[in-house]
């Protein structure tokens, strides 16, 4: 029994995952940069409509993660305008994008999407190459959808191209010292404003994956704070893509430890048990930025870049 | 100066999108032809504001309303309009908007916002006001009947519709336990509270009636909207054996998740049976058009006073149709239809009393 509750909490916890590590691994890019995304909760929140509609237009959940990745992209094409080229403040912008996030979904949702019409899924591995068997043992690793693998392979590229690409040593050189970079040859303003679309993108695809996957329809206040979560990731991840995939990890795996805690009957107040995956990532924050040793905060993230 | 100019365009068209698009929406305006301040409207058509916390079209609770209104509208003509996604800071200035316009009746579909219904009731003793409340109308041995207070204590112009369906979340729960294989059933809550702890606990009883030995798991997923938990609790109790799975929550992620697992699902609040015949087994369906339509032909007719003397709360129930089982899904044998109708002829002729009980319920698994 306890042992089926474990491996069953792993494979829910990897099921979950590519939610939190697909949006974390977006404003992980912007911020890489030296652009806070503050946007992720409204952004995400406009994808998943936007998901949902990609979907029935054409029956397809990929089509719902394109539309995702583009409305997301276009988020990334206002913060880059707003925050690089005339270089407001990045905190405001962002907020003013959340609340903007929430009122096109409200608006679009309303016109095009619908009711009590739901979508179909992404087909899982095992659908994809004809496995027919029972799905015990290594072979559960087949039940996990494509989004997973596909999250998986994003955090490798992702890490790849930021530690051993010349393109990711312009990002980083822009999120660190943008003046440096500057006249070292780096066009900045390129950077940034590609690296923020890809990574709204990204952030916008995790909204629509979401609505797409897993409501498999829209309801205002589905995402219900996973923006927010995803940018607490990166903070406790320490701008690091590999501690990124752990904290998401940590956090679906609280999240789901709480679920299977009440199924067998633990007399915790369910109150708390539902709390937990919060309280554990503000702990988790706490100790991690409470640690000595050098900050791995891009020295540049939030500040205005001015050529001189 | 370029760079001035653009950022206010930009500005003014952000807050122009947010103020279009931002929830809390209205309907127009209604109009009223007549300037009568009384609630006892004249020939003029009748106008009625519904405040819901959510949207008509979305989810569960607020279509129930919804459609609840739409059907007395087609008895007793009246002129509709909406505040969706009202929160309970923001419903006083709502409802009390609507009043101030000389709408005849404000309807609140929820009982969070009772105080605020209370307060501005008291300022506009011309407009009816219809809340909900969830408290048990009987009166038990030792406690303050509840009903008899409020009714004493509300302004007149202020009734309320009992959100009581725990009838039908027993007969429910008779079905699903009889219905179960595996002698195992789940309830997902969205938290606990009074409320859901009775909405649950009827369920309990219910089942156990049927089966005195059918096993119960309950897990809360921390909101009314959580589709990624809903699906992780009911594929956490579908693991653990559970094969029909009652849901408290106001959307359709836990009849996919049901229909993914292969097992049954008993939704709420509204029919839903066409979603999914294979996977709904039945609904517990609040019936919101019956208690509502007396509360309207009231101020129509000009019977409100004597109205409010003999129905101030309404509970919801099975005899006068408020709450009843939704159609039977693919699963639902005659057997079960046949016992389940039982169970509830007895519930109507008071054979069998439902107990209302808002102490927490435990999971009855080991």
């Amino acid at each position: 029994m306890t042992l089926d509750l474990i491996v069953n909490l792993i494979f829910a916890t990897l099921n979950i995952l590519p939610i939190y590590l697909i949006a974390s691994l977006g404003g992980f890019l912007s911020q890489r940069v030296g652009v806070y995304d503050i946007s992720m909760e409204g952004n995400m929140t406009f994808a998943a409509v936007m998901g949902i509609i990609g979907f029935f237009m054409a029956d397809s959940p990929w089509l719902g993660l394109l539309m995702g990745f583009l409305s997301g992209a276009f988020f990334g094409l206002i913060l880059a305008t707003l925050a690089v080229k005339f270089n407001l403040d990045q905190i405001v912008i962002g907020f003013g994008l959340w609340f903007l996030g929430l009122g096109l979904a409200s608006f679009f949702y309303k016109l095009y999407v619908p009711s009590d019409q739901h979508t179909e899924g992404f087909p899982t591995l095992a659908q994809l190459v004809g496995y027919k068997g029972e799905l015990t043992g290594f072979a559960r690793f087949l039940e996990l959808d494509i989004i997973f693998y596909l999250s998986i392979v994003l955090l490798i590229v992702v890490s790849v191209v930021i530690y051993r690409t010349r393109l990711g040593l312009q990002m980083r050189a822009t999120g660190e010292n943008p003046s440096a970079a500057d006249a070292a040859g780096v066009n900045i303003f390129r950077i940034r404003y590609f690296t923020i679309l890809v990574g709204a993108g990204l952030v916008g695809v995790a909204g629509a994956y979401l609505a797409v996957a897993f409501l498999q329809g829209f309801t205002s206040g589905m995402v219900a704070g996973r923006g927010w979560i995803a940018f607490s990731i990166i903070i406790f991840g320490r701008w690091k893509p590999s501690n990124i995939f752990w904290g998401c990890l940590l956090f679906a795996g609280i999240n789901g430890l709480q679920v299977r805690l009440q199924t067998i009957g633990v007399t915790i107040p369910s109150d708390l048990l539902t709390m937990a995956p919060y309280i554990v990532t503000i702990i988790a924050l706490i100790i991690i930025m409470s640690r000595t040793g050098r900050s791995r905060v891009p020295s540049a993230l939030g500040i205005p870049y001015y050529r001189e | 100066m370029g760079k001035k100019i653009l950022v206010l365009i930009v500005t003014l068209g952000l807050f122009a999108t947010i103020l279009a698009g931002c929830g809390g929406g209205q309907t127009p305006t209604p109009t009223t032809s007549s300037a009568s301040p009384t609630p006892t409207p004249t020939s003029s058509k009748l106008t009625l504001a519904a405040i819901l916390y959510g949207h008509a079209n979305e989810g569960t609770w607020d279509p129930a309303g919804y459609q609840g209104l739409l059907k007395v509208q087609k008895e007793i003509p009246f002129e509709l309009s909406l505040s969706e996604a009202v929160s309970s800071q923001d419903s006083e200035k709502a409802i009390r908007d609507w009043a101030a316009r000389g709408t005849n009746i404000v309807f609140a579909h929820s009982d969070t916002y009772t105080d605020q219904l209370m307060t501005v009731a008291a300022n506009f003793p011309n407009v009816s006001f219809i809340g909900e409340f969830g408290i048990d109308p009987a009166v038990k041995a030792g406690e303050p009947d509840q009903v008899k207070y409020l009714k004493a204590n509300a302004p007149k112009n202020l009734v309320f519709l009992g959100d009581t369906p725990e009838e039908g979340n027993y007969l429910a729960g008779y079905a699903a336990a009889l219905a179960s294989k595996s002698g195992k059933i789940g309830i997902l809550q969205p938290f606990e509270s009074g409320t859901m702890n009775r909405y649950t606990n009827a369920f309990v009883f219910g089942a156990q009636a049927a089966k005195a030995d059918i096993q119960i798991l309950i897990v809360y997923v921390g909101d009314y909207l959580a589709p990624a938990e809903t699906r992780d609790g009911i594929k956490s109790m579908a693991q653990q054996g559970a094969d029909v799975i009652f849901t408290e929550l106001d959307d359709n992620s836990s009849i996919l998740e049901c229909a993914a697992q292969n097992i049954q699902c008993i939704a709420m609040y509204v029919d839903k049976r066409d979603l999914d015949p294979k996977t709904v087994l039945t609904s517990v369906v609040q019936e919101w058009s019956v208690q509502l339509k007396s509360a309207i032909e009231a101020v129509q007719k000009g019977t409100w006073a004597e109205f409010r003397d003999k129905n101030f709360f309404q509970p919801q129930n099975l005899a006068n149709g408020s709450v009843h089982l939704g159609a039977w899904g693919d699963a639902a044998t005659e057997d079960l239809k046949k016992a389940v109708s039982a169970i509830e002829a007895k519930i109507k002729s008071g054979e069998i009393q439902v107990p209302m009980d808002d102490a927490k319920p435990l999971s009855t698994t080991p």
